[in-house]
């Protein structure tokens, strides 16, 4: 064959692979710019979910920004990515089963080989290129990514008519609720009671200290009801069962505390780190146990091993000092694991098991101490009103009435203010009973009271406290006895939380002539950012 | 070069009339044939593995009827010499009467030669064959005498009787073209067979071409043209089978102790050639690689213990690697 006919026999296979190139271009292109704007319809879809669900603006902005400039990538990659001769031909020769004739006839040509086979196989190939149908091996199409833009955009286009329409999407994030997590999930979600189901969900029995609180509270209800006592008697009874109901809580608190201690001190140590984890998760009953059985095994251990364990326990007895039985059987039991023997540390060990057990049995729980502070809040309401507005006579003793009145208030004011200090030393010694959080400036008009012993963070919690706006919580003292602008008008919470520093005066406490507290109960129980997801867990479903 | 259009379409012409040919006397066995033929054109042996009875002998001698070629037969036996199979020194009485030693060639002195059960002879015999088969010519005493052209063995063995045999070592095994399976025939041709073979007339193959024609088409498989990724393609297929290799699948790194040599893609792109010309194309597509990929490799593997206990053959492993290697390079 002359070189003249492999040219001639050569002009249709460029011309039929440059139609072919072309083509191809167009549809990787095409494939881009489709690819890119599903991308972008994702992002623009995305965008419009945000906006309904009402998400901060400069968020919603990016997507849509990021939305905007996808189309233009597309383009650009379209444009860049121009296929060669030698791609075109393999990619028909793919997809029409040509078995590789074009792709080696244009690299023979490209390679500038010759021969006779060269030659034949470059004339054949010329001839498949002739009868090319190349819109078939390079539909312009895209059919699944255009199907999948025109889905995007509808999805896209639908949430937005539905923005423009004022018609809200339930938003699934802020739907998911705390207890239909999973448990692991909601244990690593957060270490405290409030996703800890084990004992913290369990039905506490009545602690009796409160259960003498409550009586009092119905007798004082009875005694006002049948209007046998004056409004100022029932307000200083009413603030006696305050002061009573904090000390309560206060030492449920030591309680509380000296069990974390020893649970932080026993983490450290080999033999009684599983003892310390269980009493991390609130498992008492368990973790006494374990204590036991630590004894029981104490003959396995050590010498350095009981060095080690006597040690944590008298530092977790040097920090509970407050506690006294709980201090002392770990002090005893530290002092036995030293010089003891076997006997003599068995029998100490289950001492510190039983005062573990004891401790933790006394602490009362959250509920029953807000459903209290609840009440105590109810009866001040309905009985204490009255001296809301005239809180000096209403606090003044009967007998203060006449020529004696003037003396007798006196008394009475003593009596409260000594009261009163008393408390508010408490309270700024030992912080408030829940350690919640309050604040008593910004109080808020109804009230929402943790409903059982479900709820609460743990006494003596050491997590920081944070108020409602997220700023750290100052301890104020005990003011019982004080009710706004009258001191020894009225009780006050179990203990008061104030925001801000510079003001610890008693009387500016209250805020305002407003009579009864009216701070929702999770506002001093719970920290300011756990209270949506308290709420939430509590609510019926009714939004209360 | 072969330089004239009709030469190209005659030798495609021929070697089909040629398989034709051979087809009216050995029934079925369609792929041994192509196999066969394929390796008779790029000028490589075959190894022909199958039970006694299929007609191996038949093959051979129906070829090279149908070649016009001088054929041959060595029965391998434990017993057999080297100077049986490539000749020996003989005394003879010349024309004066003197006595003097003259060469007798062997039966390794023909243009086809089967090799019938090659792995019963001992390996110092196989090794003088294997000698011949790879270098054309055979050596005795201080001379050597080169082979006729075209050359070509085909050697037999039998897969189940292992019991006095001498496995044909890996090495030599390589210098085989292609490794052929020859299967049972099916019901079908077991008729046609019995018909064919138990009547007074049995066909015969008429001569189709000849030694020069079979040279002559060996210059020309070589001509046809190869793109370079499908050469590639044959390379990464040979590649996978090392199993130190990236790209190697699964089945081979757990299954394979040695991969294919070098000559296996050799083969692959020299049978690949000729499998195009035979199919009527002048370039070689990745099909033609995938057809040869089986005869041209299972020997070239070899196979480790793993895959004797989970009964992996060889052709297991090219299956899976034609499945998992792509054709376009990613």
């Amino acid at each position: 064959m002359s070189a003249r006919t492999m040219e001639t026999d050569l002009q249709p296979l460029h011309r039929s692979l440059q139609s072919a190139r072309r083509r191809l271009w167009w549809q990787k292109g095409l494939l881009a710019l489709a690819r890119s704007l599903c991308v972008a319809l994702g992002l623009a879809f995305t965008g419009a979910l945000l906006t309904a669900w009402q998400a901060p603006e400069p968020v919603r902005n990016w997507f849509w920004i990021a939305g905007g400039l996808m189309p233009l990538a597309g383009l650009g990659a379209a444009l860049a990515i121009r296929p060669s001769a030698s791609q075109a031909a393999r990619v028909v020769d793919l997809r029409l089963g040509l078995r590789q004739q074009l792709g080696t006839a244009e690299e023979l040509l490209s390679r500038g080989r010759e021969g006779y086979l060269v030659s034949m196989q470059i004339s054949r190939a010329s001839g498949v290129a002739e009868e090319l149908e190349v819109s078939k091996a390079f539909p312009l199409l895209p059919r699944r990514e255009s199907a999948l833009a025109l889905a995007l955009a509808g999805a896209a286009a639908g949430v937005m008519i539905l923005v423009a329409l004022g018609i809200t999407l339930p938003n699934p994030i802020s739907a998911i609720h705390l207890p239909s997590l999973s448990r692991g999930a909601a244990k690593a979600l957060d270490q405290d009671p409030f996703s800890n189901p084990r004992e913290a969900d369990r039905p506490k029995p009545k602690s009796p200290a409160v259960d003498q609180v409550n009586r009092m509270l119905d007798q004082i209800q009875k005694q006002a009801q049948q209007g046998g006592v004056s409004s100022a008697a029932t307000s200083a009874a009413l603030a006696q069962a305050n002061a009573e109901l904090n000390r309560i809580a206060n030492e449920s608190r030591i309680r509380q505390e000296a069990l974390d201690n020893l649970a932080k001190e026993l983490q450290g140590t080999a033999a009684g780190r599983e003892a310390a984890q269980t009493l991390r998760q609130g498992e008492y009953s368990q973790a006494a146990q374990q204590l036991r059985q630590m004894g029981q095994q104490s003959d396995q251990l050590s010498a350095s091993a009981k060095q080690e364990l006597a040690d944590a326990l008298n530092r977790a007895a040097n920090e509970s000092r407050d506690a006294k039985d709980l201090s002392k059987s770990e002090r005893d039991a530290a002092d036995q694991l030293r010089q003891g023997d076997y006997s003599s540390v068995v029998d100490s060990t289950d001492k510190l098991a039983q005062s573990v057990q004891d401790a933790a049995n006394q602490r009362v729980s959250q509920g029953e101490l807000a459903q209290t502070w609840q009440r105590l809040q109810q009866l001040n309401q309905q009985f204490g009103q009255a001296g809301s507005q005239n809180n000096q006579n209403a606090l003044t003793p009967p007998v203060a009435q006449g020529s004696q009145e003037a003396g007798q208030r006196q008394a009475g004011l003593q009596q409260a203010q000594q009261q009163g200090n008393q408390g508010g030393q408490q309270g700024s010694e030992l912080g408030p009973p829940q350690a919640g959080s309050g604040n008593v400036g910004g109080r808020q008009p109804g009230s929402g009271a943790p409903g059982n012993s479900r709820g609460g963070p743990p006494l003596g919690s050491q997590n920081p406290r944070l108020g409602p706006d997220g700023k750290p919580l100052e301890l104020q003292g005990q003011v019982a006895g004080q009710f706004p602008g009258e001191p020894g008008g009225n009780s006050e919470p179990p203990s008061v939380l104030r925001q801000g520093t510079g003001n610890s005066a008693p009387s500016t406490v209250g805020g305002g002539a407003n009579g009864p507290l009216s701070v929702p109960a999770e506002n001093v129980f719970v920290p300011g950012d756990r209270r949506p997801t308290v709420r939430d867990y509590f609510s019926d479903g009714s939004g209360e | 070069m072969i330089d004239t259009n009709p030469s190209v379409d005659q030798l495609t012409a021929t070697a089909r009339k040629i398989e034709g040919e051979v087809s009216r006397v050995i029934v079925g066995q369609e792929k041994t044939l192509r196999g066969v033929m394929l390796c008779l054109l790029c000028g490589g042996h075959a190894l022909l593995e199958g039970v006694p009875g299929l007609g191996k002998t038949m093959l051979v001698r129906t070829l090279a009827a149908a070649l016009d070629l001088q054929h041959s037969r060595i029965q391998f036996t434990p017993d057999l010499m080297p100077g049986d199979i490539v000749g020996t020194n003989i005394l003879v009485d010349d024309e004066e009467g003197q006595r003097r030693l003259s060469f007798r060639p062997g039966p390794v002195f023909s243009n086809l030669v089967l090799a019938d059960e090659i792995n019963r002879a001992t390996p110092k015999t196989q090794s003088a064959l294997l000698e011949a088969m790879q270098e054309r010519n055979v050596s005795v005493g201080n001379s050597t005498f080169k082979l006729p052209e075209p050359f070509f063995v085909l050697a037999t063995q039998n897969p189940i009787e292992m019991e006095g045999t001498y496995p044909l070592p890996e090495a030599q095994l390589d210098r085989f073209f292609f490794k052929l399976r020859v299967d049972y025939p099916s019901q079908e041709e077991m008729v046609e067979i019995l018909q064919r073979t138990t009547s007074l007339e049995s066909p015969h193959p008429e001569r189709v071409a000849d030694a020069a024609w079979l040279v002559r088409a060996q210059t020309v498989v070589r001509e046809v043209p190869i793109a370079s990724y499908v050469m590639e393609y044959a390379v990464r297929l040979t590649m996978a089978t090392h199993s130190d290799q990236p790209t190697a699948p699964p089945m081979v790194q757990k299954y394979l102790r040695y991969g294919a040599s070098p000559r296996a893609a050799q083969t692959l792109v020299l049978a690949a050639k000729t499998a195009a010309l035979l199919d009527g194309r002048y370039n070689v597509a990745y099909e033609d690689i995938r057809q040869v990929a089986k005869p041209a490799m299972r020997h070239r593997i070899i196979t480790n213990l793993d895959a004797e206990l989970a009964a992996v053959a060889a052709d297991d492993i090219i299956d899976e690697l034609i499945e998992k290697i792509p054709e376009e390079k990613k």
